[in-house]
C-alpha cells in the first residue's frame, strides 16, 4: 500500500526488460530504428522537464520526475505514430501536478509552453479541449494507478549516511561538485531512460549514487557493500545509465535530423540532457 | 450492487477535478475491509465526465443515528456502538499507517454494509479531500478549509496551517459521542463566507462542554493565529459551563449522563476516558487511532464484532434500507455480473452545507456544494449507455 512499496501498486506494475523490448512494435514498423526511439524519448522527457523548470518553482522536480514515469508508463503499450508524444508530454505534466497535489492550472501550463515553443523546433500547443481529453486518456490508460514512488526519497536518505555526507567535493573544469549535486543531476537525466518502469526506485538511487562516484572519481564500493540491496540489479542500472549517457552524449548528425518524418520531433538537442555528464568529463 | 458518484468538470474549466484524482488515486493504492472499494472508474470522454463506482453499502452512521433519534426514540445498542467505534479506528489506522490524511470524517462519510457477506461492516468513504501527507511538496493549508465544521478540531478553528492526522481522531471522537448521544456533541453555528472565516460559535460550543484551553495542557496554541491575535476575544470567550471547576473528565461524564440513552452503561466506564482521549485540545497528545483500539474499553465486555449489528447471533436492530432507490429500482446493467443502485444523493441535505473546500478548488460540484452524485434515474441510464467506455478493475483488485 501506500506506506510500503513492496505492497504498492508501483511494485505490481514494474515491467522486466525483456517485456519492454516488445514496446512500440508499430513505430518499429513505420522505420524508426530503436536508437530514433530512444532519442525521441530523451528529447520529450527533457521537454517535460524544461516545461518545469519553466515555471518558475511552480512545478518540482519530484512532479517532472512523476510526469515522466506516466509518460514511460503510456508509451509501454502505445506508440508515438499513434500519440503524438509532443502532446502527451504536458498532458502527463498536468496530471502529475494534481495528483502531486500541487495543481498548475492548464492556462499556465499553455505559457509555458508557449515559452518553450521556440526553442523546441516548435511543439504544437495543444488547445484546452485536447488536455483535458489528453488527460482522460492518461488516466485510462495508466488503468488509474497515479502513485509513484519516487528515487529522490530514497537518494535523500542515503545521502544522510555520514560515509557519503562526508564525501568531498570534487573540482572539475566547470567548478566543484559535491557527491550530492551529481547525484540529483544524474537522477534527474536517468529519466531519459526507460529504468523507472523495470527496477524499484531505491535500486535507482543507489545506481545513480555510483554513477556519480564513478563520475566525481569518489569510491563509494565499500559503502556499498555494507547495504543490504540486490547489488546485481544495481550494477545493471548502472550500466544502463552509463550506456546511455556514453551513447547518447553526442550530437545526432544533421542527416539524421533531417530525416522528412522525424523532423519535427528528432533534434539535435536529444544531447542536451546530457550537458552534466559533459561537464564532468 | 454498486453506488456511483459523478463528476463533472467545473466551470473554470480545468479537467478532471482534483476531488475525484485523490480519490481515484488513494483508493486504487489502499485496500482494507474498512474501507470503501472502489469497484470501476467509467469515463466519458464526449461529455466530458467521469463516474466511479463503489461497493455499495445500505447503511451509513447519519442514517443510522437519525433512525435512532427519530423512530426508535433509544439508544444504539453498546456493543453496536463499540464495534463501529472500533472498525472506524481500524480503518483509521490503517490510512495514517499509510500516510493518508482524511480531513471530511463525519456521519455521513462512515459507510456500513447492509445484508450480505459484510453485513454490519464500517466503510471509510469519501476521499475527496484526503491527501499523502509523507514529504507534501505543498504545506496541506493549500487546501484551503477541511473537515465539516461540528467535527472540525480546534487547531484548525484557531487557524492552524500545520496540521496532523489527530484532525481525524478529534472528528472521530465527535462521531464516537454522536453514536452514544444520537446528538452532534459540538453543534456550532456557522459563519458562511468566503475564505477561511473565523467559526466563533464552533469555539465557544466546544468551550461550553470542555472548558478553555490553556497553555499548560497545550504549549503550541500560542503560535495558533487565531489565538495569538486574539481574534474576536477567543483568550477571553465566556465559558458558560455552571461548573468550570470541575475536570474535564467530570464535565463530559455529566455530559453524557445528561444526553445519553446509554447513561447507565457508562458510568464509570473507560468509554468515557477514550472520548475525553480523542478530544483532547492538544492535538500532539491527543489519542492516536493505533492507540485507540488498544483501549481498556475495547476489552470489555461486551466485546466489539465484524458484524455490528448481530451480537451472540442476535439481530440488535434492523435499520430501514435507503429509501430512494432500494425498493423500486430497476437493473440497470453496468456489467454483466452487478446491478447499479445509487448512492442516496440527499442524505447529505441536513447537514449544515460542506464546510470543505470553498472557492473554485473543487471543480468537480453541483451548486449545492455537496460532490455531483448521480441523483435520478435518467442520469443513471444514460451513462451507462453501452459504447461509452468503462473500466472494471475486476476480482483481481484488492
Amino acid at each position: 500500500m501506500a506506506a510500503n512499496f513492496w505492497t504498492s501498486a508501483h511494485r505490481k506494475l514494474l515491467v522486466p526488460r525483456e517485456r519492454l523490448q516488445g514496446s512500440h512494435k508499430a513505430d518499429l514498423e513505420k522505420g524508426l530504428s530503436d536508437n530514433q526511439l530512444t532519442q525521441l524519448q530523451a528529447y520529450l522527457i527533457l521537454y517535460i522537464g524544461d516545461l518545469a523548470k519553466a515555471s518558475q518553482q511552480l512545478v518540482r522536480q519530484r512532479v517532472a520526475a512523476t510526469a515522466c514515469t506516466y509518460f514511460h508508463r503510456f508509451y509501454v503499450k502505445n506508440n508515438f505514430c499513434e500519440h503524438d508524444p509532443r502532446i502527451i508530454a504536458p498532458a502527463c505534466l498536468y496530471l502529475a501536478s494534481k495528483a502531486e497535489e500541487s495543481q498548475i492550472q492548464a492556462k499556465v501550463l499553455f505559457q509555458m509552453m508557449k515559452k518553450l515553443s521556440a526553442r523546441y523546433h516548435f511543439m504544437p500547443i495543444l488547445e484546452m479541449k485536447q488536455l483535458l481529453d489528453l488527460e482522460m486518456v492518461l488516466l485510462e490508460e495508466l488503468d488509474f494507478h497515479l502513485v509513484v514512488f519516487s528515487p529522490y526519497h530514497s537518494l535523500v536518505k542515503f545521502l544522510a549516511d555520514p560515509k557519503l555526507a562526508a564525501m568531498p567535493a570534487t573540482t572539475t573544469k566547470t567548478g566543484t561538485m559535491t557527491l550530492a549535486e551529481c547525484c540529483w543531476a544524474v537522477l534527474n537525466d536517468s529519466y531519459q531512460t526507460t529504468i523507472c518502469l523495470t527496477y524499484a526506485p531505491h535500486i535507482i538511487a543507489l545506481a545513480c549514487i555510483s554513477v556519480a562516484a564513478a563520475l566525481l572519481h569518489r569510491d563509494v564500493t565499500a559503502w556499498m557493500l555494507g547495504l543490504q540491496a540486490d547489488l546485481d540489479q544495481v550494477f545493471e542500472v548502472t550500466l544502463e545509465i552509463t550506456l546511455f549517457f556514453d551513447r547518447y552524449g553526442q550530437p545526432i548528425s544533421a542527416e539524421e535530423c533531417r530525416r522528412p518524418d522525424l523532423s519535427q520531433g528528432c533534434d539535435a538537442r536529444a544531447r542536451g540532457g546530457l550537458r552534466m555528464f559533459a561537464l564532468t568529463l | 450492487m454498486l453506488a456511483v458518484k459523478t463528476f463533472k468538470p467545473g466551470k473554470e474549466g480545468d479537467g478532471v477535478s482534483p476531488t475525484a484524482i485523490r480519490e481515484i488515486m488513494l483508493l486504487r493504492e489502499i485496500s482494507h475491509e474498512n474501507i470503501v472499494r472502489l469497484d470501476s472508474v467509467h469515463l466519458n470522454r464526449q461529455e466530458p465526465c467521469l463516474s466511479l463506482a463503489f461497493d455499495y453499502a445500505e447503511h451509513d452512521l447519519y442514517e443510522m443515528i437519525k433512525f435512532h433519534r427519530d423512530k426508535v426514540h433509544g439508544p444504539i445498542d453498546l456493543y453496536t456502538v463499540k464495534s463501529l467505534m472500533w472498525q472506524v479506528l481500524n480503518g483509521l489506522s490503517v490510512m495514517h499507517q499509510n500516510w493518508i490524511i482524511h480531513r471530511d470524517m463525519k456521519p455521513s462519510n462512515v459507510l456500513v454494509m447492509g445484508e450480505g457477506e459484510e453485513q454490519g461492516r464500517v466503510k471509510i468513504a469519501d476521499f475527496g479531500l484526503a491527501r499523502f501527507f509523507q514529504a507534501p511538496l505543498r504545506p496541506l493549508s493549500d487546501n484551503g478549509v477541511v473537515v465539516t465544521i461540528w467535527y472540525r478540531s480546534p487547531e484548525l478553528l484557531l487557524g492552524a496551517k500545520h496540521y496532523t492526522v489527530a484532525v481525524d481522531m478529534w472528528a472521530a471522537g465527535c462521531i464516537f459521542a454522536e453514536l452514544l448521544t444520537l446528538r452532534p456533541l459540538f453543534q456550532g453555528e456557522e459563519k458562511k463566507q468566503p475564505g477561511n472565516a473565523f467559526q466563533a460559535d464552533q469555539l465557544d460550543k466546544i468551550f461550553r462542554i470542555l472548558g478553555h484551553p490553556n497553555t499548560q495542557a497545550w504549549p503550541e496554541l500560542e503560535n495558533l493565529q487565531h489565538w495569538r491575535d486574539n481574534t474576536e476575544n477567543v483568550r477571553v470567550r465566556k465559558t458558560w459551563h455552571p461548573e468550570a471547576h470541575v475536570g474535564q473528565e467530570q464535565r463530559l461524564e455529566e455530559y453524557l449522563a445528561e444526553h445519553s440513552g446509554l447513561r447507565r452503561a457508562l458510568r464509570g466506564s473507560p468509554a468515557v476516558d477514550l472520548l475525553m482521549r480523542m478530544v483532547d485540545y492538544n492535538p500532539l497528545t491527543r489519542i492516536t487511532a493505533a492507540e485507540a483500539l488498544e483501549h481498556e474499553w475495547f476489552r470489555q465486555d461486551p466485546l466489539f464484532g465484524a458484524n455490528s449489528f448481530v451480537h451472540r447471533g442476535r439481530a440488535v436492530v434492523q435499520y430501514p434500507r435507503r429509501v430512494k432507490y432500494s425498493s423500486t429500482a430497476p437493473n440497470v446493467p453496468v456489467h454483466p455480473t452487478t446491478s447499479t443502485a445509487a448512492e442516496a444523493g440527499g442524505t447529505q441535505s441536513a447537514i449544515p452545507s460542506q464546510g470543505v473546500i470553498t472557492g473554485s478548488s473543487r471543480g468537480g460540484e453541483t451548486a449545492a456544494g455537496v460532490p455531483a452524485r448521480v441523483r435520478s434515474r435518467p442520469d443513471l441510464e444514460k451513462f451507462v449507455k453501452p459504447g461509452k467506455r468503462k473500466h472494471d478493475f475486476g476480482p483481481g483488485f484488492r
